[in-house]
């Protein structure tokens, strides 16, 4: 026998995973409660057990993270990252798996899937979020863009009735594979040109003359476009409104929050942090993505009636907002990830509300359909208005602040022109934000049916609502939480 | 409790009234919403009792109680505390402002018995106070301006407050308008002290602060013109607006479209005086600037006589009390612009009185007589005698007979007018001239109100009635006060303590008279003497002789008509100002909004953004190999763009 090898696992390493474990075994406990049980009651009443505390678990093990002076931690062999950033990000996602559970329940039942195997599938996907945030080399990120997506593409397709949905959940495998396969190329071609696929040696070599490779830039241009898929930006975003459309509300609404904010995390780790000395090399190329992006997404949610495509389209203008971040400096990446935690929340409520519209088994499609909602539900309208007017951008909601701070970091870094197309191509938005809000309001032939809320939901909804306009109102806590958790980027 | 708790509560109670009659008044009905609105003011003025005594416990020299509330704005080098001061001055003005206040509340009870707009009324009565609280507590110039504006608003609301008449929608417009443009000078006035203190290094823009800071900035200049006066310049004209003085006074007689009430308390008592008590409280300001003061001094003067002359020809009853308040501020202005702030601030309280008196007196009459045109009323007397004595007694003090309060707080300022280092015998004169008038123009509206035989039918007259108690008590009241009033500044020649005077000698500047005791006293008699002269003169036209002013359309004497017409100033106004600003705003309405920006966004930049939305559109159309065509296309201009420029071009 030779001498064992020793694990690469060091006292503290597994409170660092600690959320990833959680919702690992939350998984498990989901595939366990589904064969323990068989009455459909116990069931479900187990899962939304076990979600919540998996939920809990992570929200608490990833406070418990001792993050000492602010440096980033690399864990288990150089393969993670613990910081700052990583908590952050582990708090966004446990809030979303505990929303989904509590306010996605409705719809996944409406779409007649079985509550534990959506969660328990989902559960996976998050697990895999989780893990994009702390990556530390590409293979971890490689990895982590996999493992949130594969359940997710299953997913998709699992409200078996629709054909819609299939062909959602087709398109999205297919090209999510096409996807993958450009990242994994965009990895192979930056080993090649470094030889190296951790993030501490990437940045090392980057600054020290390795950005004028051509493999490497080839390779970063790839690993952005991977990226940017995920993310739903322009032109690698041309999936998002047949998919968001066709697919079940409660995948759809995990795709707009988790899935994105997940690939946000991966991009800003791995563009603010490895590769910032590169960045000025194909700030030409973002620059482009961020305007299409705002453009197209914008324009294209314009003149759309469908709800869940228009709130695509609109998810892929948030995109763009976003990596308009990336473009500034360390207050522009600190805004990209401040604006990616209010769009998450707002999204997360905006879907939330809109899962509970609906009749029986047909659900609220077009923004007509939503017309007199607020003659007939005014507190969940008002919520519904809270959640759109923060993605339009209007005070006093966390997402004025959001753009606020993205074009601020923009025009201070010279990109003056890009930020006034995001002025203009958000007035775009207001227009179709308020649409809705309009149908809601001013509108009252319509009866929109609504199902009933349990009370955590109402509980739920009001929290993201009360923590929208808290952003809105009192920005300053987290806004100096971002920027020194986007310091332990660098 | 401290005397900061107390100072909160002062401005606490009126807002808390305010939120609780407005939001929830159609809840609790109409009723209520009245006596509601007199608690939150009893209450108020006891909180201010209680915070004035605390103040008279504290040593002369450190007489303030500062209460901070919250920092609201705070960036960087601009700090502005939520804060109240109250001192000496501050301490004159919140019982006036609550006093009087909570009186015109009570009689608004009675007053507004029959209108449906109660609740709103007494909604916006209680915001008024708070505001106006906020105006005189403010420890800062901004948060005298966040009260400065906030009045303003109050004001326009209760003018307007019978909206559906369109001409009273309109004399609010007029009111909010004129008052911008002396608000928009209080603004500069404020920007330019602040970036003068900047510049030497405070940023603050508390009173305190400044005062003590204002030896530094005494040599700063712009373009030659010493900031301190342009600055004391601004705020003067900001004053004109708001205390309806030349030029802007316009708007003060058209105001009396408002309830009568309002008139007593906004346009009488308390906020037209808010441009006196900002020269008081910038004294320091002021004092850096002679120039200013002088023409502080003047406008004051030549605003007293003009609208004393407008006020001897006007047919309504308000009006005639409106053109007297314009000219009793401008006595009050002529105070302050001599330097003697104590006979200004004296003067603001005792015409709190008599002038809130009268307005409630008149309201009183309106209430029973149910017309404001003083040519169709007389003989009023018989059936209105509360009333009737009350207003008499106002008449009486506003005519600056003995021993009534006007007569010595007019005296006063005659007097430093006269003696004052500052003073000079033209400005005395205007306001002895004034002084005459004033007793003429209102013994005229008495006569003509409550004297003689009436004019009107049998009918209507047999309908006047006393009003009720909750307007004949605080008449009373009032009447009491004013009857009294000067007692708190009886003059130095009398050997007597000046109460007033002692009071608020800490905040003001010391203020020397050269003259003695002698030129005090012949003063005294000559204006006694011109008072009595102008009360019997009208006395004898419009009691023994019966005459009753022509009607609107007749045949007058050009001096008279001209009065009658008010100058001619508002159709001035209407053409160099109105008329070429309307003209603009048809302009760009028309040719520049309509034709142009509308085009522009309302046309094109839809059409584009809509041109785009249907390209973006037209691309998805479901079909995946397509999409992942744009995929690979997307990757590959991406490779493309690095490989040729991306090394070679490395931006920022």
């Amino acid at each position: 026998m030779g001498t064992p090898i020793p694990l690469p696992i060091m006292p503290g390493d597994l409170t660092a995973i600690g959320p990833l474990l959680a919702v690992v075994i939350a998984a498990a406990g989901f595939l366990a409660v589904d064969m323990a049980f068989t009455r459909e009651e116990l069931k479900n009443r187990w899962t939304f057990i076990i979600g919540i505390i998996g939920a809990a678990l992570a929200a608490v093990t990833a406070l418990m993270l001792d993050i000492g002076t602010g440096e980033s931690r690399l864990i288990l062999g150089e393969a993670l990252y613990a910081d700052l950033y990583t908590v952050f990000f582990d708090l966004l996602f446990a809030l979303l798996m505990g929303a989904s559970l509590v306010l996605s329940w409705t719809a996944v039942e409406r779409a007649r899937m079985k509550p534990v195997e959506f969660y328990s599938l989902a559960a996976f996907s998050f697990a895999g979020m989780f893990l994009t945030s702390r990556a530390a080399d590409l293979l971890s990120l490689f990895l982590a863009i996999e493992l949130l997506s594969m359940p997710l593409y299953v997913l998709a397709g699992f409200a078996t009735t629709s054909k819609t949905g299939r062909e959602a959940a087709l398109k999205y495998f297919v090209l999510g594979s096409v996807a993958s396969a450009i990242l994994l190329f965009g990895i192979a071609l930056m080993y090649g040109g470094t030889g190296s696929i951790d993030y501490v040696e990437l940045g090392a070599q980057v600054s020290s003359g390795g950005r004028d490779s051509p493999l490497v830039l080839a390779g970063l241009a790839l690993i952005l476009a991977g990226l940017a898929f995920k993310v739903g930006a322009v032109p690698f975003h041309m999936w998002t409104p047949d998919v968001y459309e066709g697919s079940p509300t409660a995948v759809t609404a995990l795709m707009a929050t988790g899935v994105k904010a997940a690939g946000l995390a991966a991009a800003i780790r791995f563009l603010a942090g490895p590769m910032a000395a590169a960045l000025s090399y194909v700030s030409v190329m973002l620059w482009w993505i961020v305007a299409l992006s705002m453009v197209v997404g914008n324009a294209g949610a314009m003149l759309q009636s469908n709800v869940k495509r228009l709130l695509a389209y609109s998810s892929i203008a948030h995109a763009g907002y976003i990596l308009m971040g990336l473009l500034g400096d360390s207050l522009g990446t600190a805004a990209a990830v401040y604006y990616t935690a209010v769009y998450v929340l707002s999204v997360a409520g905006a879907f939330g509300v809109v899962q509970y519209f609906g009749d029986g088994d047909r659900e609220l499609e077009t923004v007509d359909d939503f017309n007199g909602a607020a003659k007939r539900h005014p507190w969940i309208s008002l919520l519904f208005t809270i959640f759109l007017l923060s993605l339009a951008g209007i005070p006093p909601t966390g997402g004025f602040v959001a753009k606020f701070f993205v074009f601020g970091s923009a025009i201070q870094t010279g990109h003056i022109g890009l930020a006034l197309l995001g002025v203009l191509t958000s007035v775009i938005g207001i227009y179709y934000y308020l649409r809705l809000v309009i149908a809601m309001w001013m509108k009252d032939e319509g009866r929109p049916v609504l199902a009933e809320l349990s009370p955590t939901s109402w509980v739920v909804l009001g929290l993201l609502a009360a923590s929208v306009l808290a952003l809105g109102c009192m920005p300053g806590w987290l806004w100096l939480i971002v920027q020194s958790a986007v310091v332990s980027l660098v | 409790m401290t005397g900061e708790t107390l100072l909160a509560l002062v401005v606490g109670f009126p807002l808390l009234g305010a939120v609780f009659n407005g939001f929830f008044g159609r809840f609790h009905g109409r009723r209520l919403a009245g006596y509601l609105a007199c608690g939150a003011m009893a209450m108020a003025f006891l909180s201010a009792l209680g915070a004035v005594k605390d103040l008279a416990g504290l040593d002369p020299q450190v007489r303030t109680i500062h209460k901070h509330l919250y920092t609201w704005i705070d960036a960087s080098t601009f700090k502005v505390d939520m804060a109240l001061t109250l001192d000496p001055l501050s301490a004159v003005m919140i019982l006036v402002v609550t006093g009087v206040g909570f009186l015109i509340h009570v009689y608004s009870i009675g007053y507004m018995a029959h209108d449906d707009g109660r609740v709103r009324y007494f909604t916006y009565l209680n915001l008024f106070v708070f505001f106006m609280l906020m105006l005189v507590l403010g420890s800062s110039l901004p948060v005298m301006f966040l009260g400065w504006e906030g009045v303003g608003l109050c004001s326009y609301l209760l003018i307007g407050f019978w909206f559906d008449d369109i001409a009273k929608a309109v004399a609010g417009k007029k009111a909010f308008l004129v008052n911008r443009i002396g608000d928009m000078f209080f603004v500069l006035g404020m920007f330019l002290l602040f970036w003068t203190y900047h510049a030497v290094g405070s940023g603050s823009l508390a009173f305190a602060d400044m005062q003590a800071n204002a030896e530094l900035i005494q040599a700063a200049k712009i373009g030659g013109v010493a900031v301190t006066s342009l600055a004391a310049f601004c705020l003067f004209l900001g004053a004109t607006g708001k205390s309806a003085q030349i030029p802007l006074f316009v708007w003060l007689p058209d105001a009396m479209a408002g309830p009568t009430p309002v008139s007593a308390l906004i346009h009488a008592a308390t906020m037209v005086t808010a441009g006196v008590y900002m020269v008081a409280r910038m004294n320091f300001l002021f004092e850096m600037s002679p120039g200013v003061m002088s023409l502080v001094a003047w406008v004051g003067a030549l605003t007293a006589l003009f609208a004393a002359t407008i006020g001897m020809a006007a047919t309504d009853i308000k009006k005639v009390l409106a053109y007297s308040t314009i000219s009793q501020l401008g006595y009050m202005f002529v105070a302050v612009g001599v330097g003697s702030y104590v006979a200004g601030i004296f003067h603001l309280v005792t015409h709190a009185f008599f002038k809130g008196l009268l307005f409630l007196g008149a309201g009183s009459v309106i209430h029973g007589v149910t017309t404001q045109d003083i040519r169709q009323m007389g003989g009023v007397r018989h059936k209105m005698p509360w009333t009737f004595w009350t207003f008499l007694v106002g008449t009486w003090a506003i005519a600056g007979l003995p021993p009534f309060a006007g007569f010595f707080s007019k005296d006063e300022i005659l007097f430093h007018a006269y003696a004052g280092p500052h003073g000079s015998v033209p400005l005395w004169f205007i306001g002895y001239l004034t002084g005459a008038m004033t007793a003429f123009y209102m013994f005229r509206l008495f006569a003509l109100v409550f004297l003689g035989k009436t004019r009107m039918s049998k009918k209507e007259y047999g309908k006047v009635h006393e009003s009720p108690a909750t307007m004949t008590v605080p008449l009373a009241i009032l009447a009491g006060l004013s009857a009294i009033g000067g007692l708190m500044g009886l003059p130095h020649a009398f050997h007597m303590p000046h109460l007033l005077g002692d009071w608020l000698a800490p905040v003001f500047p010391e203020f020397h008279v050269a003259a003695g005791a002698g030129t005090e006293l012949g003063l005294m008699a000559a204006s006694v003497a011109a008072a009595i002269a102008g009360s019997l003169l009208a006395l004898y036209f419009y009691f023994k002789k019966g005459y009753v002013p022509v009607p609107d359309n007749g045949k007058a004497s050009l001096p008279a008509s001209v009065a009658r017409d008010k100058f001619y100033i508002d159709e001035v106004y209407d053409g160099l100002v109105v008329m070429p600003m309307k003209a603009i705003a048809r302009f760009l309405s028309a040719t520049v909004d309509a034709a142009g920006v509308d085009r522009v966004a309302s046309g094109w930049l839809p059409g584009l953004a809509g041109w785009i939305s249907k390209g973006v559109t037209a691309l998805q159309n479901g079909n995946t190999q397509r999409y992942a065509m744009a995929l690979f296309a997307g990757a590959v201009a991406l490779i493309v763009y690095v490989s040729l420029f991306g090394v070679r071009v490395p931006l920022a």
